[in-house]
């Protein structure tokens, strides 16, 4: 559409030539061409002429099948027409094509040569079984400068009857004539806008497929047989040219767009061009020959596919050569020829690339973030933090954003991290937060404290046709002793808090701080200390759960040595069960528990073997559990517990209790335990 | 909107953070510079059409993140990329000294080890070097490692513009001229929509 802005245009003369020479040869009086080729000589001499005969040998079996006659006859025409060009100027022939009696010949003027590219010719024969010769249309095209032409000789089908059959070989002629120009040469005529919606690919293009058809020949159209012959040669004797325009068969179908769409004539202002009397200027009415009425036989039209007002007709006449039963025909013309200028053009075609790349670009979905990094600071063992990244979408078009796990990965973000939602959609200027939720369960507080995990994960964003952003999610783990191992725990002396996860770190600090050799975790021996001061006879003690606010509070004090405040002892009971149930490894490990039904018999024994085995630490913190119990046990009165009571706590603070891994034991396993623990409460085995 | 093309190119921009990767896409494809651009918190992408030996292409070029930590995310851009430019900073030797590690890369997410992809070298900033700029590398010096590592150099200023659209047809003409290359670069959506009702691609356009 801005094609105007690199493209200008200038006038090109054109004559177009057509005769059907009726197989006759010139002597060379009569090999003056000047009279049909330059028939206004007071006009510069045309820039592009295209001469176009029929029947230059006779349409007999033995010319339709062999071409010799036909080539000699072409060069001798092809002489003759040079030697008239050479008269008014110089020209080359840019193509000539012949098929039997038909040949086209196509020159153009000197100045306009350079300008000349992609020649082509192509033959289309609708004759005899719908190939052979005898009828039929022979083109050339070509591009000057910027536009394309391309110009057609045609020989139709004849008798004044078969009006059907001409209208069909019009057809024919257009689906049949095809010119492989080429890849190149389609894509030039898409740029220079000659060719519209051309398939990708395409090597070859029709006849219709240029900015310029010229169409000449004996198209053998007749005047109407509603006009008797007779009539008809006394008109045309007359030079009653409108009445009988007006019966004309070829105008006929052209008003009822049955032939020639699209195409123009000029208005025919010249006597019928058929059938005369040869070397005369009389119609034939001999009596020996078959009578024809009259008639414009011979034509030219012409199509300007872009814009009908790029062809005008200047003159459309007639020469008075008397060799044939047919007399020549001419049509001169103006076309406007396109140039693009390609600097130009080149410029342009950036500016709207880049404009239409610009756009491409601003229709892919954006979204802004308000921040990339949620940082959760300290995180605390089995407390949730939470935070939100702000998505608003800041482009021109509906932005899809998903939530997708890293390559090779199914799960979309550490195990830690809850994120909610993980996909959705966002209109333009609408924002919507992504709310992220951190918390360090036990396993995950083990791997933080052996330092094999870090609160540090991304997470991709993905616009749908769109960028990635990554989302960063980290926080910084404040240590717990709960999740810790009792066998790390007794190395500790300072608060636990203080110990760096990262082992680099950890390696520095315990060069500065010595390991300690504590019998039992500081932290236990804290809590029993607690429960000891607040009193043993409160009822169900163990048994009654703790305030949760309480119950983090006292890890907090626990994690940084700092003093209990007044907790509620059951508070303080619970964090004694559940600092023991927590540890990573369990106080007594599953391969200890019995592999028989303990009796009175055997318990002597298996009790003794399973003290025996106890890992060292592990022991300490058993006998320590144990006898605290059977204090507790002394204020059985008022608390109410009893040994089989406290046998259960044992089992659920001391084992491990992951239904994974009870069920691996077995039943009867736990039961037999139960049994051991009790067995040390009840008696003074330790 | 549906511009025809003969081919459809991802071209992936690899190097540390800060040589410029966003700044020569900002410049390849919208033909604009940001003083002030903020550096890339995963991976993005413009597309860009071009006429290349007469051929038409439509290039996708990804722009990837070139901080350290975002390293392990960024290997599954490689996929389906005909090319990949290596950008180093002309003023820092890091940046160049970086490439190893980065070509590294390239051999274990690219298809045969590398040679799957058309690889360029550039080293951009180059208009530092008119001013107060130090050349960190010498010209001589980057065009041997590109040389031995089976790649072309050349040096750009995504700032003033010099070499950014060379490099660009440099690689697309090299990708033109392998066939193994063009297997798969028929025209195509960039990405399949993933949701059916996402499927107003481009919606409100026109």
């Amino acid at each position: 559409s801005r094609a105007a802005e690199f493209t200008t245009y200038a006038p090109l003369s054109v004559l177009c030539a057509t005769w059907n020479v009726n197989a006759k040869k010139l002597d060379d009086a009569s090999s003056d061409l000047s009279s049909w080729l330059f028939p206004d000589d007071s006009s510069p001499p045309p820039a592009v002429v295209a001469v176009g005969f029929q029947e230059i040998v006779d349409l007999n079996a033995v010319n339709v099948a062999v071409d010799s006659k036909a080539s000699q006859r072409s060069s001798l025409w092809q002489e003759t027409i040079s030697r008239t060009l050479k008269t008014r100027g110089s020209y080359t022939l840019l193509a000539s094509v012949h098929l039997v009696g038909m040949l086209l010949c196509v020159y153009v003027s000197a100045p306009h040569v350079a300008g000349v590219s992609n020649i082509h010719t192509s033959t289309a024969g609708v004759g005899v079984m719908g190939v052979l010769g005898n009828k039929g249309g022979v083109s050339v095209r070509f591009q000057l400068n910027d536009s394309t032409f391309c110009f057609v000789c045609a020989h139709f089908a004849a008798h004044r009857e078969n009006v059907a059959g001409r209208n069909a070989d019009f057809q024919s002629i257009v689906a049949k004539t095809a010119f492989e120009v080429g890849e190149e040469a389609v894509r030039e005529g898409v740029k220079s806008g000659s060719l519209e919606q051309w398939s990708e690919g395409s090597t070859s293009i029709g006849l219709m497929d240029h900015d310029f058809v010229y169409w000449l020949g004996d198209l053998n159209y007749r005047i109407d047989e509603a006009l008797a012959t007779d009539d008809v040669l006394r008109m045309a004797a007359a030079g009653e040219v409108e009445e009988l325009r007006a019966h004309d068969q070829l105008n006929i179908e052209r008003f009822n767009e049955r032939v020639f769409q699209g195409f123009e004539e000029g208005v025919i202002d010249f006597g019928p061009t058929y059938k005369y009397q040869p070397g005369t200027d009389a119609y034939e009415t001999r009596p020996d020959k078959k009578l024809r009425a009259p008639a414009w036989c011979d034509r030219v039209l012409w199509c300007a596919t872009h814009n009908p007002n790029h062809t005008k007709q200047l003159s459309y006449g007639r020469a008075e050569l008397r060799i044939s039963d047919h007399k020549p025909v001419y049509a001169a013309f103006e076309a406007q020829v396109k140039n693009i200028v390609v600097a130009r053009r080149q410029e342009v075609y950036g500016e709207v690339m880049r404009t239409l790349d610009r756009y491409e670009n601003q229709s892919l979905p954006k979204v802004d973030l308000n921040k990339t990094c949620v940082d959760l600071g300290l995180c605390y063992y089995e407390n949730k933090a939470t935070d939100k990244i702000t998505l608003t979408n800041s482009g021109a078009v509906v932005a899809h954003f998903r939530l997708v796990p890293k390559l090779e990965e199914s799960e979309l973000c550490k195990p830690w991290i809850t994120v909610s939602p993980t996909s959705g959609m966002l209109i333009p200027g609408e924002s919507m937060a992504i709310n992220f939720s951190v918390t360090v369960d036990n396993d995950t507080a083990t791997k933080l404290n052996t330092g094999d995990e870090v609160l540090e994960d991304i997470l991709i964003l993905r616009l749908e046709n769109g960028r990635d952003h990554y989302l960063t999610v980290s926080g910084k783990y404040a240590r717990s002793c709960f999740g810790m191992s009792c066998t790390d725990l007794v190395l500790i002396s300072v608060p636990v808090r203080d110990v760096p996860l990262a082992t680099k770190e950890r390696v520095e600090f315990e060069k500065v701080h010595l390991p300690a050799a504590l019998s039992v975790p500081k932290e236990l021996w804290r809590v029993v200390d607690a429960i000891y001061d607040k009193g043993l006879h409160e009822k169900d003690l163990f048994l009654t759960p703790g305030f949760g606010n309480e119950l983090k509070q006292i890890r907090e004090c626990l994690d940084t040595s700092s003093d209990f405040g007044g907790f509620h002892v059951h508070s303080m009971a619970e964090a004694f069960v559940t600092l023991l149930s927590n540890l990573s490894t369990p106080i007594v490990p599953s391969t200890l528990f019995p592999t028989l039904e303990i009796d009175q018999q055997n318990i002597q024994p298996w009790s003794r073997r399973f003290l025996e085995e106890l890992p060292p630490i592990h022991y300490n913190v058993f006998v320590y559990v144990i006898s605290f119990f059977r204090e507790v046990l002394l204020f059985g009165q008022s608390n109410h517990l009893t040994a089989q009571k406290l046998a259960r706590v044992c089992c659920n603070c001391l084992t491990n209790q992951a239904e994974a891994e009870k069920e691996k034991v077995g039943g009867k396993a736990q039961r037999s335990m139960a049994v051991i623990f009790l067995h040390f409460l009840t008696t003074q085995s330790i | 909107m549906a511009t025809a093309y003969d081919h459809l190119l991802k071209l992936l921009l690899i190097g540390d953070a800060g040589v410029g990767k966003s700044s020569l896409l900002l410049r390849f494809c919208d033909d604009t510079y940001d003083e002030h651009i903020q550096s890339t918190i995963g991976v993005d992408f413009k597309v860009k059409h071009a006429t290349v030996d007469s051929k038409r292409v439509k290039l996708t070029v990804w722009d990837t993140a070139g901080q350290e930590r975002f390293r392990t995310l960024t290997s599954s851009y490689y996929r389906g990329a005909h090319a990949v430019l290596l950008v180093y900073d002309v003023t820092r030797r890091d940046t160049f000294e970086n490439l190893a590690e980065w070509l590294k890369e390239v051999s274990s997410y690219s298809p045969n080890a590398g040679e799957g992809v058309v690889k360029l070298l550039v080293g951009n900033k180059s208009d530092l070097l008119d001013g107060e700029g130090v050349e960190a590398v010498t010209m001589d010096e980057a065009d041997a490692w590109a040389r031995a590592n089976g790649m072309l150099f050349l040096k750009a200023s995504a700032k003033n513009k010099e070499g950014v659209v060379e490099c660009f047809n440099e690689v697309v003409s090299r990708i033109l001229s392998r066939p193994d290359l063009l297997a798969n670069s028929a025209p195509s959506k960039p990405r399949i929509t993933l949701q059916p009702q996402g499927a107003d691609q481009g919606g409100g356009c026109c």
